[in-house]
């Protein structure tokens, strides 16, 4: 009777010990998933701010009221380029080099420069815009 | 009180699976948009290289090359330019994802001109 009843009372604990074990298991791996999660939200973020900046930069060479050239019959063209609106340009742009020449550059730290392809002055030339905070 | 300790176990075990699998699922999902991103980026260079090839008028496909490299760099992909091709880097067709896009405009000769880029990524 006495045996029966130490067999039953080990079953148990070896059964709690062995919930304890995959709980703790569980919890370690949720922490571990919730950790991917923030990360993959600051990543989500920093994807979105870099969508934005493209946006951006995509008016600012294809908008006449930006940096986009426009033909003596009014029409504006994409990727074409004159400097003219360059003091109208967005205020988190803090750095514009057009080939080898730096039109802009403020001391403010850069976060992110992109590359576009563009005409300038007839040439194709490599257009750098760079992104402050 | 045996078998509650099955259950226990068993329920315990669904639990890991079902978490692995989330975690899964949640890397794969910041892998893609990391790549859509890229693409994204490839995608508008291609089109910078396209539309000034054909504003400049430019029929020479190694002077097309030469606008790819300094844009996109050395990153394998191909020109064509009406019949002609020529690769930028090394041939290699098992890279997983191809970028391209292509126009066809009419110069000032009336000549139909075709170019098409394509990018490995």
């Amino acid at each position: 009777m006495t045996l029966a009843i130490n067999k039953k009372a080990q079953i148990l604990v070896l059964d709690i010990l062995m919930l304890l074990i995959i709980i703790l298991l569980i919890l370690s791996i949720e922490e571990k998933n919730i950790n991917n999660y923030t990360l993959n939200i600051k990543h989500e973020i920093k994807n979105e701010k870099i969508i934005q900046e493209q946006l951006v930069l995509d008016k600012l060479i294809s908008d006449c009221n930006y940096l986009a050239k426009q033909n003596k019959t009014k029409v504006c063209y994409s990727n074409e380029i004159e400097l003219k609106n360059i003091n109208k340009i967005d205020r988190n742009i803090c750095y514009l080099k057009i080939g080898l020449n730096t039109y802009l550059n403020t001391n403010k730290e850069k976060t992110n420069i992109y590359k576009r392809g563009i005409i300038y002055n007839n040439v194709f030339e490599i257009i750098e815009v760079g992104f402050c905070e | 009180m045996n078998n509650k300790g099955i259950i226990f176990t068993i329920d315990g075990l669904i639990a890991i699976l079902l978490v692995s699998a989330l975690i899964l699922v949640c890397t794969n999902t910041a892998n893609t948009q990391g790549s859509k991103l890229e693409e994204y980026q490839i995608n508008q260079r291609i089109g910078d290289i396209l539309i000034t090839s054909q504003i400049l008028e430019i029929n020479n496909i190694y002077e097309i090359k030469n606008n790819y490299i300094e844009l996109i760099g050395e990153r394998n992909g191909y020109i064509k330019l009406n019949t002609k091709l020529i690769w930028v880097g090394e041939r290699n067709n098992l890279e997983k994802n191809l970028i391209s896009q292509k126009i066809t405009y009419i110069n000032i000769s009336n000549k139909e001109i075709y170019i098409e880029v394509g990018v490995y990524i």
